[in-house]
């Protein structure tokens, strides 16, 4: 079990506003520091993981990174060792710099496939040329709502270095992106519990542009941790990464978050929580993957909450 | 730190309420809406209980708290003991309370309480609040016969609250769909009863276009059924097999098998444990799933299957 038997205050004062304590307390019990069992052989299968980290002026990334699988391992349970050579690190993608400043990493391994996710918060113990290895500080499986199911067909060859572009302001391509996405991953940081990366899905549709810097999303109803509104209250900066499956790039966002409380929602876009999280970025980058990916996708998540044009 | 049974109050052959306080006399700690305890206590041949309670009254500040308990036949006993063991001057422990089921805060929505039978309790405190902030509301109480509509003197004594009983021995199965009517932004539900009329107040609602965050649910009492039979659950992506006995869930043997599943509630209310079926035919007995959703998967943490094998694609 964990030596995690509490929350930190900005995980408190969220679970308090939407008055889902009782619950949060209930639920933390399934976390653990160390990776339990049936989840290490999970890992070890995955090709794909999402990152959240840090850089050197404080902002938060999300990534996505991808290898072949057996590329992350964990025997023990107790850390997690990813095998990314230096000459295979794609440089245009923050995190291989995030990590040489600052120790916290989020994990999230998530096979969009079976809508199965397994959570992890570690610091980072050793980066050297072979890859990285990342103590666990708290790990925790995450239920399967809102993940559209795709299966990866194709998991081509490292190709670098890849195009990138980036800029502050969500116009053309980056626009449709935003308005196609089913499926983003958000990390965010507090000092003490790390850094964290998780996910959000939704029907095509579910992310609006409020206007040129700015994205509003719904918050579904979730287990009640609310580990990254929690963060948000004593840190505001935010990392997005949205895959655009179709066309293989990865476009990720930095910026602020903020919480919207009790707004209106006459047609249920919240699954009635009535919460949605405004993001303001400061920077973008939109990259190919660095290895040609073909996915398949197979259904939505029949959780879904409706979305309104 | 003791609590003792201060006094034992009958409502009918199967109802007992019982008041608790702290064998110090100190007062409790202050409550909300919706909150139940959870009483621990042993029987004459030593067997320990462990048995959630909702508060009944007026939600606050508290020199005692008041529980109602049905005797019931099945169920792992505890409610045979606390009426036919326990009584006034006996000695409990007790740890709460805990407000799992909150009323939430939004003055301008339409709210309705719906309990059935002996889940009346939590919504009396719910009652209790809504009459206090002058928030209109209804109270449907639903119950096979007359006499099991416990505790209804005491809620029709409520200042402006619409109490209305429906008693399927007298006017037959009450229509749900009727009593939800057409969803508008802000209703909220408040349900409290046996996992069958939960279910059926779940489809009502989705019928009535009700999102699922405004149908709230506490559910009670045992799913399992006395015809459930032993289970094998093969697990395709796990490539193992397990043998579920009735009495366990299946999600509870999962997680005995360190299978990698997620779960909250395990309660059959939040859907986390929502698994896919491959094979098999489930006997669904969640409150949470929409019918689109049973046609793909189940609840593993309270639903069970048809004798044979059952497929997961876990």
């Amino acid at each position: 079990m964990s030596d995690r038997n509490s929350f930190h205050p900005g995980e408190r004062a969220v679970q308090q506003s939407a008055g889902e304590t009782a619950i949060a307390e209930r639920n933390i019990t399934v976390m653990s520091d160390t990776v339990i069992g049936g989840a290490r052989p999970f890992i070890a299968k995955q090709f794909m993981a999402v990152l959240g980290s840090i850089d050197a002026s404080g902002a938060v990334w999300a990534s996505l990174i991808f290898g072949k699988p057996g590329f992350m391992q964990t025997e023990t349970g107790a850390t997690i060792s990813v095998n990314v050579p230096d000459q295979e690190r794609d440089r245009t993608d923050p995190v291989w710099n995030n990590i040489a400043h600052h120790a916290d990493l989020g994990m999230l391994f998530i096979e969009l496939g079976s809508r199965r996710r397994y959570r992890v918060n570690g610091t980072l113990q050793r980066l050297d040329g072979q890859g990285l290895e990342v103590a666990i500080r708290e790990a925790y499986p995450n239920c399967p709502k809102y993940i559209q199911r795709r299966q990866l067909r194709r998991l081509g060859e490292l190709q670098l270095p890849v195009s990138a572009a980036s800029g502050s302001v969500l116009r053309g391509n980056v626009q449709s992106i935003i308005r196609q996405a089913d499926t983003i991953f958000v990390a965010s940081h507090h000092a003490e519990t790390g850094a964290d990366a998780s996910h959000r899905g939704g029907t095509p549709g579910f992310l609006k542009l409020v206007d040129e810097t700015t994205i509003r999303i719904p918050d579904f109803p979730g287990n009640s941790l609310f580990n990254t509104f929690g963060n948000f209250e004593i840190d505001p900066r935010a990392g997005l990464c949205i895959p655009d499956f179709a066309h293989g790039q990865l476009l990720q966002l930095t910026g602020t978050a903020s919480v919207k409380w009790e707004q209106d929602d006459p047609a249920g876009e919240t699954g009635g929580t009535k919460r949605f999280w405004e993001f303001k970025v400061d920077q973008w980058i939109l990259r190919d993957t660095p290895q040609k990916l073909e996915w398949e996708y197979l259904d939505a998540s029949p959780f879904n909450p409706p979305v309104q044009s | 730190m003791s609590y003792v049974i201060t006094a034992v109050i009958e409502h009918g052959a199967a109802v007992k309420e019982f008041h608790i306080c702290r064998a110090d006399g100190a007062p409790l700690p202050d409550w909300s809406p919706g909150s139940h305890i959870m009483l621990q206590f042993s029987g004459a041949d030593g067997t320990a209980y462990e048995s959630h309670y909702s508060l009944i009254g007026a939600a606050g500040k508290a020199d005692s708290y008041r529980i109602a308990v049905q005797r019931e036949e099945g169920g792992k006993g505890g409610s045979r003991i606390l009426h036919d063991e326990l009584g006034a001057g006996s000695v409990v422990q007790m740890s709460g309370p805990f407000d799992s089921f909150p009323l939430q805060a939004n003055e301008s929505s339409r709210v309705l309480l719906i309990a059935g039978g002996i889940g009346i309790t939590p919504m009396v405190s719910m009652a209790y609040a809504l009459s206090e902030q002058g928030r209109p509301f209804a109270l449907h109480y639903l119950a096979r016969q007359p006499e099991r509509l416990v505790l209804l003197d005491e809620l029709r004594a409520i200042p402006d609250a619409a109490i209305v009983p429906h008693v399927s021995q007298e006017s037959g199965r009450a229509d749900l769909v009727q009593m939800l009517g057409a969803y508008n932004e802000g209703d909220t539900f408040y349900a409290c009863g046996p996992a069958a009329l939960l279910q059926a107040l779940a489809e009502a609602g989705a019928q009535q276009g009700w999102p699922s965050g405004a149908m709230r649910f506490e559910s009670f009492g045992a799913r399992a059924q006395a015809d459930d039979e032993a289970l094998t659950v093969e697990l395709t992506l796990s490539q193992m097999t397990v043998e579920v006995q009735p009495g366990t869930s299946i999600l509870d043997a999962l997680i005995a098998a360190d299978v990698f599943v997620s779960y909250d509630c395990k309660r059959g209310e939040c859907g986390n444990c929502y698994t896919p079926v491959v094979a098999g035919q489930p006997r669904h007995r969640d409150v949470c799933l929409t019918p689109a959703m049973r046609e793909q998967g189940m609840c593993t943490c309270v639903s069970w299957a048809a004798p044979g094998k059952l497929v997961l694609e876990l």
